[in-house]
């Protein structure tokens, strides 16, 4: 097979089967490619739980990660916040051609590690190759002279409900509220890569099935979630709370950051409150379980830096207690959150 | 304006150039702007060593503030300060 | 340090005089909101957020210029990040990204030199932007750009200093005091403050960016306001010598000279702005057109000068919540996202 992707791979012939077999049926269906059938047959519920993402990021390969890894993540963790269990996963591909066939390979078995890890099946996908890029497209990360050719990727993904499907209309005044890991590390990661930044920080992009799942397992009443991608947390506490009669009060100096990632920001001026993870959940539960959901947060594999960081309180918008002591009514992102001057 | 950060430079490079680092975050610097050594904190705005930064003033300034606290409890002190008027 | 929140707590709540101090520096105002600290100052201190936002005061002509030359094919803009955003009359550089344009941002300008060898067919114009910290900057910059002759770089600049815009805001009556820019302090060393505390009779100090040292700077100012004295303090000495910065100065008067320039919602300062000396003009791409051009028809309505300098609140001004909104800023109170006006709208 030739080394980059061709316009042929795509077309559906020959070329498109021999590019199947070779990467994402040796990935993803253990070699199988036999009687393949146009759709996946799978064991639901009742309820399902049903999501879909996109994934575009730039540069495709960073410190802890790779496209492939977030676009499994992204969809698991999704399932996870309505307290689905994931169950299966679709993936598409639109790839432009010259793209390298050995990045597809290291793509495709990050995103079977990452679902094996999961334990999640990928079971069913499309690919699509597309015209490469032309001479003057170029992007941040690339030359108008020397365009890299791209790759995009979507996951959709189901589960079944073993356990009562969370809602965010189940917060109720008194929650504490968890951060599952801690924030803007992903985003640093990403943003250390383009602009060339040498640091030790690495993405926390993970699936959070085992905290999740040791939750639920242990009777803690859990009343919502929410995954904090892009744009922060003080994004997303700002959605949750946009129409409620209450809203997070929550407490600078409660919240985990790695200091690595903190001075990154520092030095950017940018604002961790506005950095998004791809391995970091919010959790709401009653007052009263707080200490016990920690305790089992912190026992999982990527809970280890978990910690309370306030409660909802009798407030119009989420609030912020500085470490000075100060008070920040916190807004959602405007913009695309770049480094700044001024 | 004046997104600046403390720095520890960690290696000079150059006449012109140093490695500074900050809690594990490194990045070239341009030092044409001050006199560094190895070693020194320094300021750093948008790539740029600005100043080497005293931290024998970090002393001066706790003093300072002794003095404003001291003199704001009891009322009384002055501080000598400059033209139109002491604390 | 750590103990001069609760210490001057109290003092901020029993303050029984209205008064307003002025943060000017965007970078201070910054540290301010998300610190908290309007929260802890009780009811009568009110911090008025100044015209000391780079980004935020450049002109709609100067981004009008910016978006033209990213839509230039061969052409590639480069600027903070904080630039993109900016609107011009039509569009800002974000805009332009989004129907093809080339707009890109840096950490610092000595990116350019890398990527203007990596592509020599594509010009590449540098907004330069910024004060009297980051002019220096720009001047190693040119330094570099001028000495090589590198051909396929230039400069749009809307550089700008302090103590002229200080000197009219100070001569209004409504500011009671000033906590003034530290960073550029460590270029211009004390006396631009010093001087500015002497002739207006208002209190100055010059403080770094970190809260507690924000919060220092806030009590002395209040402290000297009740005692209705002007004295100038200089709390951020670890970086700022009462004398100016000599190589960062040298530099900076090598290749930029004085000239006058129009700043957003407030109209022309005479010699607030600085451009590339006239036998440098090679490497200009009309900077002082776009700096000085007036925008009557554009901003007409617009009052942010009399928000930054405290006399009305921000629904105050007609173009508040219709014409003029977060995502369609006219003046920089609301480009600024800690602007008097933007913060007023959330």
């Amino acid at each position: 097979m030739s080394e980059k992707i061709t316009l042929a791979q795509g077309s559906g012939g020959v070329e498109t089967k021999r590019l199947i077999e070779s990467i994402f049926a040796k990935h993803f269906y253990n070699g199988k490619t036999q009687n393949m059938p146009d759709a996946a047959i799978v064991q639901g519920g009742n309820k399902l739980a049903f999501t879909t993402d996109s994934f575009v990021v730039e540069p495709l390969f960073f410190n802890g990660g790779d496209i492939g890894r977030l676009a499994v993540c992204g969809t698991i963790n999704d399932l996870l916040t309505t307290g689905a269990t994931p169950i299966a996963l679709s993936c598409g591909f639109i790839i432009q051609a010259g793209f390298d066939v050995a990045k597809l390979e290291v793509i495709a078995d990050s995103m079977a590690q990452t679902a094996k890890e999961a334990s999640v099946q990928i079971v069913t996908g499309d690919t699509k190759v597309i015209e490469p890029p032309q001479n003057g497209s170029s992007t941040a990360a690339n030359s108008a002279q020397n365009p890299q050719s791209n790759i995009f990727i979507n996951t959709s993904g189901i589960g079944r409900f073993d356990f009562e499907p969370l809602q965010l209309e189940n917060i109720t005044l008194g929650d504490a509220i968890i951060v599952t890991g801690c924030l803007g590390t992903h985003h640093a990661t990403i943003q250390s890569a383009r602009m060339g930044f040498s640091n030790n920080i690495a993405s926390d992009a993970a699936p959070l099935c085992e905290i999740v799942q040791s939750l639920q397992c242990s009777g803690v009443h859990l009343h919502a979630m929410r995954d904090i991608t892009r744009g922060g947390l003080a994004t997303v506490l700002c959605e949750i709370f946009e129409n409620t009669p209450y809203a997070a009060e929550i407490e600078e100096a409660k919240l985990p950051v790695l200091p690595q990632v903190a001075s990154f920001a520092q030095i950017l001026g940018l604002d961790i409150l506005h950095m998004g993870n791809e391995g970091n959940m919010l959790v709401f539960v009653p007052q009263s379980s707080a200490e016990a959901a920690l305790k089992i947060i912190k026992a999982c594999k990527y809970g280890q830096n978990a910690a309370i960081i306030g409660q909802v309180g009798n407030v119009k918008k989420p609030v912020l207690k500085t470490r000075i002591g100060g008070t920040r009514i916190l807004r959602p992102l405007m913009g695309e959150g770049l480094p700044r001057i001024c | 304006m004046c997104v600046a950060v403390p720095m520890k430079i960690k290696k000079i490079l150059s006449n012109n150039s140093a490695i500074a680092e900050k809690n594990g975050n490194e990045i070239t610097v341009n030092i044409a702007l001050a006199d560094v050594k190895t070693g020194d904190f320094v300021l750093v705005h948008a790539g740029c060593v600005l100043q080497v930064l005293d931290s024998s003033a970090a002393a001066e300034i706790e003093e300072l503030y002794a003095e404003i606290f001291e003199g704001f409890a009891e009322g009384q002190a002055e501080l000598n300060s400059s033209d139109g008027g002491g604390l | 340090m750590s103990k001069i929140v609760p210490k001057t707590a109290q003092y901020f709540k029993n303050y029984s005089t209205q008064i307003k101090i002025m943060e000017v520096c965007g970078t201070h105002t910054s540290v301010i909101m998300q610190s908290g600290i309007p929260a802890l100052l009780g009811g009568n201190i009110q911090l008025i957020s100044g015209p000391g936002c780079p980004v935020c005061v450049t002109n709609q002509s100067y981004i009008n210029r910016l978006v033209q030359l990213a839509l230039t094919p061969s052409c590639c803009v480069l600027s903070f990040g904080d630039m993109l955003k900016v609107q011009g009359t039509q569009m800002s550089l974000a805009g332009a990204k989004a129907i093809g344009g080339r707009a890109e941002y840096f950490y610092t300008p000595l990116e350019v030199l890398q990527k203007a060898a990596q592509e020599p067919s594509t010009t590449f114009v540098v907004a330069a932007v910024g004060f009297e910290t980051t002019a220096p900057v720009f001047a190693l910059l040119a330094d570099e750009v001028i000495r090589q002759n590198i051909k396929n770089i230039k400069f749009l600049t809307a550089l700008k200093t302090m103590p002229p815009i200080l000197d009219i805001v100070a001569a209004e009556a409504e500011i009671d005091g000033f906590l003034c820019p530290g960073n550029v302090a460590v270029i211009t060393g004390e006396q631009p403050f010093r001087h500015i505390a002497k002739k207006h009779r208002k209190p100055c100090v010059v403080a770094g960016f970190d809260p507690q040292q924000i919060t220092a700077a806030i009590f002395v100012l209040a402290q000297q306001i009740e005692q209705q004295k002007h004295g100038f303090f200089n709390i951020y000495k670890s970086a700022v010598n009462a004398k100016p910065q000599v190589k960062a100065n040298a530099l900076t008067e090598k290749y930029f000279a004085k000239g006058d320039a129009v700043w957003r919602g407030i109209g022309l300062v005479e010699n607030s702005g600085l451009y590339l000396k006239p036998e440098f003009a090679d490497y200009d791409c009309g900077s002082y057109t776009a700096g000085t051009c007036s925008e009557e028809e554009h901003t007409n309505g617009c009052r942010c000068s009399e928000v930054i300098t405290g006399r009305i609140a921000p629904p105050q001004c007609g173009l508040f919540g219709t014409k003029c909104t977060p995502s369609t800023p006219v003046g920089p109170c609301m480009v600024s996202v800690e602007g008097a006006c933007n913060a007023y709208a959330f």
